[in-house]
């Protein structure tokens, strides 16, 4: 079985970027729902390891509250993150049948 | 609230002094010795006002609209303050009033005849002068901040930056709801616990790091791999 190129964490936080740009919060509370908590400190480092490997794309955005301007992060899914990520489900998704294909069996 | 500009010309002292606000029983303190003109910016529900005013140093300011004035009484920042409009008096809490002033001159402000319907029903809903009077982040823990050059640099920017930004952003959002003073206090000393824990939080990823370089830089690349996934340190 070919080893994928990411982590099941990796695949959970680059899932829903493959729908379009979204930022580290919106990030953080998907994957909250999805029963994995990460606090800011663990997230944003898992961010940053996508980032080396060039899977996601991170820039900061200004937003003016009351006056006061805040930089938020945001990220979008590279095309080698969006081919990993396709990998990855692939592979999850193979591994999925054959075990209902044993289980059927 | 932030002063844009003073004008320094040495005319606008010796004009006349600014006449009492319209329909106010309250008179305009006397003895000063100079008046200024300037242009104060403010914000209110959101909106930018600029307002063209003259003003002593002795705590009298009178708006560029005659029907709108504004007197603090006594050394400032004291007491509350009276806002005149056209309809009346309206007074407003000392904390507005310190929000709304420039540093050097507390307790006095105006606003422009256009800003009035704005005022008033920010007075009415008891949000007037939210942010943009004064930056809300001076008040955030800013030694903390500071404290981050103790991580070196790609925590600081990669993980420290971002979580920081997303802290500030909550404080500033945060912060419109409350406006007691002993609240503000609350929140900012509730900011700096968390900001504490984000440090620390961010040291312990960084000692992390560098603990799993040291004990697997002599690994081969797969064996790595798989030690990573088995120590769930990806």
């Amino acid at each position: 079985m070919p080893q994928p190129d990411l982590t099941l964490l990796q695949f959970l936080v680059l899932s829903p970027l493959l729908d379009g740009e979204l930022e580290g919060r919106d990030l953080r509370n998907f994957l909250a729902q999805k029963g994995k908590r990460l606090g800011r400190p663990a997230f944003y480092r898992l961010m940053s390891r996508l980032e080396d490997a060039k899977f996601v794309k991170g820039w900061y955005e200004n937003r003016d509250i009351d006056g006061d301007t805040v930089r938020i992060r945001a990220y979008k899914i590279t095309a080698p993150g969006a081919r990993a990520c396709e990998a990855m489900h692939n592979l999850v998704a193979s591994a999925a049948k054959n075990r209902l294909g044993l289980e059927g069996a | 609230m932030r002063k844009k500009k003073k004008d320094e010309n040495p005319s606008n002292r010796h004009q006349s002094p600014p006449t009492p606000p319209h329909d106010s029983s309250m008179s305009w303190a006397s003895g000063f010795t100079g008046q200024y003109s300037t242009q104060l910016e403010f914000l209110a529900n959101g909106q930018p006002i600029f307002v063209p005013v003259v003003g002593t140093s002795d705590g009298i300011l009178n708006s560029g609209n005659p029907l709108v004035g504004v007197w603090t009484p006594g050394p400032l920042p004291k007491s509350n303050g009276k806002l005149w409009l056209p309809g009346g008096e309206i007074d407003i809490p000392t904390v507005w009033a310190e929000k709304a002033v420039a540093p050097s001159r507390k307790g006095l402000f105006a606003f422009a005849a256009v800003a009035i319907g704005n005022f008033r029903a920010a007075v009415a809903g008891r949000a007037v002068l939210e942010g943009g009077t004064r930056s809300a982040l001076p008040d955030f823990p800013r030694i903390w901040e500071l404290a981050a050059y103790l991580l070196d640099h790609k925590t600081r920017r990669d993980v420290y930056a971002p979580s920081i930004e997303e802290l500030k952003e909550d404080y500033c959002t945060t912060r419109r709801k409350y406006r007691t003073k002993w609240a503000r206090r609350w929140l900012r000393f509730s900011f700096a616990i968390r900001t504490i824990a984000l440090f620390f939080s961010c040291f312990r990823n960084m000692i992390v790091v560098v603990i799993r370089f040291l004990l697997l830089c002599w690994l081969p690349a797969p064996a790595r791999t798989a030690v990573e996934r088995i120590l769930h340190l990806n």
